[in-house]
């Protein structure tokens, strides 16, 4: 199963960063006097045209590398924040660790979903500030997980000898917990990055995300459920490529979890 | 458990207020103000219509308005509903929504107990493997996908049911069907897991070797203990019910708060986006504790011996 979602998975990428380049059509070409055809080989539109008689298989993949991309750095931003903020909290201990933990309670118990909207109502619909709202939401549970492994870590014998050398708490942080963490790190990160490709799209479909000419999935099934009494393609296809990749990159993260959970027991 | 109660309920004033005046200042600090995106005005009219929104008043005023207006029940004027208050949106919105969220909640309870218990008792067999798989695609599709795609089927496809709108009993099939989905999928996982841990303890094998019957065991040993995990999981997935109700109440076209706070996000109608952020964590707060009596009720350890 991991296997397959890894090579599924792989396509669905291939496919949106080259794709584009093998088709006829580009996702921005319009064409009003074909619009809401329906998908057929003859025609070349593989997958339909929309409103604007531009072609769905190209637009789909297109959102797509908007929408992978968002998930990608969003995962590596959020990742970025929360493993530092946890490995100062857990090398720290005392005080420090319980008011930065505390902190991270606080703002876990919060409807997050709702201050990411009203977020995006503050300062404006931009690409950038989407990567911001997606960091600000995942970065928590990586601060926690990065906490509780760097707070064992501390304890162990080379790192002692670090500090017993001489070495400011900086440089023992980054040159030799961060790089002991990496296994859980790299195997989170793999678990929020459906998360935030799920976000992202969140936004987008309610309008509040990636706006024209760019496009992401969110935005296309919006579009799509709009049109969807007579050109259910509109809908059909970006569902279809959001279902294969959100279901492969679960299936991807179960298994790395099941793979630290046995290394842990 | 009045004692209980008693701090629980202290504990919502401050988390009231905080989530009143972080969503205050938020809005405060929002570049460009409610009235800019329309037809340019005179000066004056502009003036005109900050005054009579006292929005020329200083922050801190403006802020111990709100706070005293909204203790009261009144969440102002709504900026882009003009004869219209948030509180009287709001509550125009608040039966809809609780109705849609309600029924969602209790159908996802009633499935994901059924499907829990099914995959229980086929425990490693086609049918647990089945219902699993299922709950691990109801839990890894956002509602905005299955959404769709429900109503594209039912709606457009088989005609079972109206696509969108609301009125008769027919409208509700689709989206409390359709937000209930990710929570069914959560409890039938959870059910499952707590049967199968309940099921080798040693009450349980007491029971069966009293020659109990095996419905009666299912029923009156193991799921009283079994659903512990489900009742605790409800409480932090009101949070969820209610992200999941906007985006139905989006697609099905429902007159629910959820819409309202859409609207009011795409419209920057600062103070319909606060009094729904504010509705909504009072919610969340009252479900939370809700939950909490409940589960102390279940679990004989938690009860006080007086």
């Amino acid at each position: 199963m991991p296997r397959a979602a890894f090579w599924i998975f792989m396509a669905v990428v291939i496919l949106c960063f080259v794709g584009p380049f093998l088709l006829p059509f580009s996702a921005g070409q319009m064409d009003l006097l074909d619009t809401y055809a329906p998908p057929s080989l003859a025609s070349g539109h593989l997958l339909g045209t929309d409103a604007l008689g531009r072609d769905v298989l190209a637009r789909v993949l297109e959102a797509g590398r908007v929408s992978l991309a968002v998930g990608f750095a969003a995962t590596l931003a959020s990742s970025l924040i929360g493993v530092f903020y946890g490995a100062v909290a857990g090398y720290r201990g005392g005080t420090t660790d319980q008011l930065m933990m505390r902190f991270v309670d606080v703002v876990y118990a919060l409807p997050f979903m709702f201050f990411v909207i009203v977020l995006m109502v503050i300062v404006g619909r931009q690409v950038w500030l989407i990567f911001v709202a997606i960091a600000a939401v995942e970065w928590l549970t990586m601060a926690r997980i990065v906490r509780g492994q760097t707070a064992s870590l501390r304890q162990m014998d080379f790192i002692k000898a670090a500090h017993a050398m001489g070495l400011r708490d900086g440089v023992i942080i980054r040159r030799h917990i961060v790089p002991n963490l990496a296994t859980p790190v790299v195997i989170f990160a793999t678990l929020s990055v459906p998360q935030a490709v799920m976000i992202e799209s969140f936004l987008s479909f309610l309008g509040l995300g990636v706006q024209e000419p760019l496009s992401s999935w969110g935005s296309m099934i919006q579009q799509g459920v709009a049109d969807m009494e007579f050109a259910p393609w509109l809908l059909i296809a970006p569902a279809a490529a959001m279902v294969v990749t959100l279901v492969c990159l679960t299936v991807l993260g179960d298994a790395a979890r099941d793979r630290l959970d046995k290394r842990a027991t | 458990m009045i004692g209980v109660l008693a701090s629980r309920l202290l504990w919502a004033i401050p988390t009231m207020l905080a989530i009143i005046t972080l969503a205050f200042f938020m809005m405060r600090i929002a570049p460009g103000g409610p009235f800019d995106g329309e037809r340019a005005m005179t000066a004056e009219v502009k003036a005109n219509l900050e005054r009579a929104y006292k929005l020329d008043k200083p922050v801190y005023v403006q802020y111990g308005h709100y706070l005293a207006g909204v203790v009261q029940g009144d969440f102002g004027p709504s900026f882009q509903y003009r004869d219209q208050s948030v509180s009287g949106l709001i509550r125009q919105g608040l039966g809809p929504s609780l109705l849609v969220g309600g029924l969602a909640v209790s159908l996802a309870f009633v499935m994901g107990m059924a499907l829990g218990i099914t995959a229980a008792t086929h425990q490693g067999g086609v049918v647990d493997r089945l219902t699993m798989a299922l709950a691990s695609l109801g839990l890894a599709l956002p509602s905005f996908v299955i959404a769709p795609l429900l109503a594209l089927a039912f709606g457009v496809g088989l005609r079972l049911f109206p696509v969108a709108g609301w009125g008769t009993a027919a409208h509700l099939a689709l989206p409390v069907f359709a937000l209930s989905i990710p929570y069914a999928a959560s409890i039938a996982r959870l059910t499952r897991g707590g049967i199968l841990a309940t099921t080798s303890a040693p009450f349980v094998r007491t029971a069966r070797a009293k020659n109990v019957s095996p419905a009666r065991i299912l029923w009156r040993h193991i799921l009283p203990q079994a659903i512990m995990p489900v009742v605790s999981y409800l409480g932090p997935s009101a949070a969820g019910v209610l992200t999941g109700s906007v985006v139905i109440e989006t697609i099905f076209q429902i007159p629910g708060i959820g819409r309202y706070f859409v609207q009011g996000a795409l419209n920057r109608d600062f103070t319909l986006v606060m009094g729904v952020v504010i509705v909504y964590a009072a919610m969340i707060i009252v479900f939370n504790l809700l939950v909490d009596l409940v589960l102390q009720r279940l679990d004989p350890r938690t009860r006080s011996t007086a």
